[in-house]
């Protein structure tokens, strides 16, 4: 096949060149964090705190990853997120989805009174003790439940979702599919479902980091350690950086002041490890589905 | 005409829910105060359960505690560095069940998420019978005094815990005073590592560096300088650059920090206030000192010939002891030098530099800061004080801390006393290490235990300094057990913050630009512009209240 390249003028030329120059930079200055983060979760932990890990990583040592991975509870925490991850999205996206749908029916009876009662929860909240009290008397204090069922379904998200469906699927298409006796279960399995593979994609997306990402909801609510999420665990790992180090804490240590230093020195470089174990999957993740997420971010922004 | 008054009355309400979210503590009060009518009618049904129980269940003194087993919850606090296996596993802790015949369901809280979960228990009125917090602190003023969640235990002890009455009785001072609330009850068992030390601030000057340039051991402050200025300038590593650091310090750091230079300057600098208290019982401001000002002119001319370490603003405390470690340093303030990790670097070559005596450093009291506490869910009290009495017994208790007897700790033969033989404390261990019920004040422990080598370099430290006359009369700590209520000590702590930026902003501008009058006076006006004036004079009533000696 032959292309006849059309030929760019002399200025476009040059605003060419220098655009792209501009943008490689941008990236690298964006990408050089990320990669150090990398690169210093193999250096050596002295080597960091001199401040010499820049470009490469220096004196190689797996001494942060070891400390990492020596922590019994975090293979176990890892599964544990996994679970609750991947369920709970299964879950979430289930009923995000039926709900938005049952929502964005014209003549839907009770819509708007619903409507407002979903939003009012957007802006008003019992507050973390009162929340606590109401999980233990249903009985989800320390279970495998609430930490699926916590923020399964988030009102922006199901906004969203419901005003996909309202613009991108036409009322006509229903007319069409009553008038060949489908029910709304048939409509809503068949064919709505189909359609919303963008949106599914977006809801997966958000859920499923917020649920990953979350430490909270495992702090409070789980008492026994073998059912906590990873990043809980990671964060006992980083909180041994904060360790104050004035008179009174000190003494309590008189005897093993050496392991102690010896726990913060290797902290330097284990925060970076836990950053590329906590965030690894979740990068990988977004490699994937970013074709949808390109799509499906500027949804909930277009109306009619 | 209903729209718009719906819309006043959505304005109307979340301006009200804007309002409440300010108020959360008192919300969390008003839920825990419901909760707690209905336990204090519990607690009372319970108390006269237990009176009728407890001559059939319980064993007034001796092994086991109860006729019949007994279960008690305890909710345990471990500092984050802390990895312990299941405490039930342990094989004192286990040993000690069957001894009892008291078994314990344990809530192992790290000291990062402690707050957190000890608020939501108390509010959710689902309370443990007992509470071991040895590194963390228990706020007895609001759950005590003022919430009476918890129970006085000032009569329990003398009743049911004859290991911990008479350890208080062998002392000279008592050593609990400490842990006295505002309304003049204890409501904790007391935690206390007996070190036999009154200071933390020592200094060292590194004696390899002295012999290689043939210098005195410097006595005064001028001599120190030029001590120092020498170490800058002849070379005393001997490679053949000047790369030695001869004065390493960091602005707010702990123990390499400004703090525990102050002292040389007759400021016995406090560890976390910027208060102390003089040797006539006046609560003074460190930072408006002659001393201080002296302190600030004499680090920035160090600063400015470079015999500070350049990065002295910014480093932070992993920084510095890398450097120690490194060793290539002339002189430095820390608590000690064995067993930090500095065998290889400072602590070959330094030895304790004795100031000049016009110096004053902050006392220490050996005083027990806050172990267990009972709450008031608790429908066994007389059995949990003799389970906690039974923690104290020297063998179970060294066990608790150390490890097994044989594998961690052994009886000396010459004198008798134990001696700790462990040397890796990394990895599992399996005891409750020093988040345990430990309770040996200095004669108790001086007869029992022979004190590891890195205990007894303090005790010669200490005794050293104090015999050249150079500790603060009366110890700043008082401060901190001072009977200030609730109210007072949440509206100084602002303050206090504050205080604590203004102070160690200026003090990093006066070393690296120096001090004029016209910086000194303005940041003297900041300091009383903050209200300093009603800050000391709080602290000043409670001194006085105390009557110290």
């Amino acid at each position: 096949m032959n292309f006849k390249r059309k030929k760019l003028s002399f200025s476009n030329r040059v605003f060419h060149i220098f655009n792209t120059i501009f943008w490689i930079v941008t990236m690298l200055l964006i990408l050089y964090p990320l990669y150090l983060v990398v690169i210093a979760s193999f250096s050596d932990p002295d080597a960091i705190i001199r401040g010499e890990v820049l470009w490469h990583p220096v004196d190689f040592s797996l001494a942060g990853y070891k400390a990492v991975f020596q922590y019994a509870e975090l293979l176990n925490s890892y599964l544990n997120s996994f679970i609750y991850t991947i369920t709970s999205v299964v879950l979430s996206i289930g009923i995000t989805l039926a709900a938005a749908y049952t929502l964005s029916r014209p003549k839907f009876p009770g819509k708007g009174p619903l409507n407002l009662f979903f939003v009012f929860t957007m802006f008003f909240n019992g507050g973390l003790i009162p929340t606590f009290l109401v999980m233990k008397d249903i009985g989800l204090y320390n279970t495998r439940a609430i930490m699926i069922l916590m923020g399964c379904v988030s009102v922006w998200n199901l906004m969203v979702a419901r005003t996909f469906i309202q613009t991108s699927i036409p009322q006509e298409l229903y007319e069409a599919a009553m008038l060949d006796g489908a029910t709304h279960f048939n409509y809503f399995f068949r064919i709505v479902v189909p359609l919303c593979k963008t949106i599914v994609a977006v809801l997966a997306v958000y859920y499923g980091v917020s649920k990953w990402n979350d430490y909270f909801t495992g702090l409070v609510y789980i008492r026994n350690r073998s059912l906590l999420p990873l990043q809980t665990i990671l964060r006992e790992i980083l909180a041994t950086l904060q360790v104050d180090k004035s008179g009174d804490y000190m003494l309590s240590l008189a005897d093993s002041a050496e392991s102690i230093n010896e726990a913060m020195r290797i902290a330097n470089v284990a925060k970076y490890c836990i950053i590329v174990v906590a965030t690894g999957p979740v990068v990988i993740l977004y490699a994937f589905m970013q074709k949808y997420f390109e799509k499906g971010v500027m949804i909930g922004s277009l109306k009619g | 005409m209903k729209k718009k008054v719906f819309a006043v009355i959505l304005t109307a309400s979340m301006l009200a829910s804007c309002l409440s979210g300010c108020g959360n503590s008192s919300g969390g009060s008003e839920v825990s105060g419901s909760v707690e009518s209905s336990t204090e009618t519990e607690g009372s049904t319970a108390a006269g359960e237990t009176g009728g129980s407890e001559s059939s269940h319980f064993n007034e003194t001796g092994y086991p505690i109860v006729k019949e087993p007994l279960t008690l919850k305890v909710m345990l606090s471990i500092r984050d560095v802390d990895s312990l296996m299941e405490p039930n596993d342990m094989p004192i802790i286990k040993e000690l069940e069957e001894r009892t015949g008291i078994h314990i369901e344990w809530e192992v809280i790290k000291g990062s998420d402690w707050d957190t979960k000890l608020n939501l228990m108390f509010a959710s009125g689902d309370y443990p019978d007992i509470i071991l917090s040895a590194n963390t602190p228990v706020d007895d003023e609001e759950y005590g005094v003022t919430q009476q969640l918890l129970i006085p235990v000032d009569e329990l002890t003398q009743q049911y815990m004859p290991n911990y009455t008479e350890r208080i009785a062998g002392e000279t001072d008592d050593p609990t005073s400490g842990l006295v609330a505002s309304d003049g009850k204890k409501y904790s068992v007391g935690y206390l590592v007996g070190q036999n030390i009154n200071t933390n601030q020592h200094f060292f000057i590194n004696q390899t560096w002295l012999d290689n340039l043939k210098l005195e051991t410097p006595s005064t402050l001028d001599e120190l300088t030029d001590v120092l200025r020498a170490f800058k300038t002849g070379d005393p590593n001997g490679n053949g650059t000047a790369d030695e650091v001869p004065f390493e310090l960091g602005l707010d750091t702990g123990f390499y920090s400004i703090r525990y230079v102050l002292p040389l300057f007759g400021i016995p600098c406090d560890t976390s206030k910027w208060i102390y208290i003089d040797d006539n019982k006046q609560v003074q401001l460190t930072a408006a000192q002659e001393g201080f000002r002296e302190c600030m002119e004499w680090l920035n001319m160090l600063y400015k010939e470079d015999m500070l370490d350049p990065e002295v603003i910014s480093q932070d405390i992993n920084t510095i002891e890398t450097k120690l470690k490194e060793g290539n340093v002339g002189f430095f303030t820390c608590w000690r030098l064995t067993a930090m990790g500095l065998d290889d670097g400072v602590a070959k070559d330094c030895v304790l530099y004795t100031p000049e005596s016009n110096a004053s450093l902050y006392r220490y009291l050996e005083l027990a800061k806050n172990g267990a506490y009972i709450t008031v869910g608790n429908e066994h009290v007389p059995e949990t004080m003799r389970w906690l009495d039974s923690l104290l017994d020297t063998e179970t208790m060294f066990s608790l801390y150390y490890g097994e007897e044989d594998s961690a700790w052994v009886y000396n033969d010459e004198n008798g006393k134990i001696d700790s033989i462990i040397t890796d404390t990394t990895g599992v261990r399996d005891c409750l290490d020093c988040n345990t019920l430990f309770f040996a004040p200095g004669q108790y422990i001086s007869d029992a235990f022979n004190m590891s080598p890195q205990r007894i370099e303090k005790t010669q430290y200490c005794e050293q300094y104090e015999a050249a006359g150079m500790i603060q009369k009366y110890s700043n700590d008082y401060l901190r057990l001072a009977p200030l209520t609730s109210d007072q000590l949440q509206s100084s702590s602002l303050k206090e913050t504050d205080i604590d930026n203004a102070v160690v902003e200026n003090m990093a501008a006066f070393i690296t630009k120096g001090v004029t009058d016209d910086s000194w006076n303005t940041f003297i006006k900041l300091m009383e512009d903050i209200g300093t004036a009603d800050y000391i004079r709080m602290y000043q009533d409670a001194i006085d209240q105390m009557d110290l000696d």
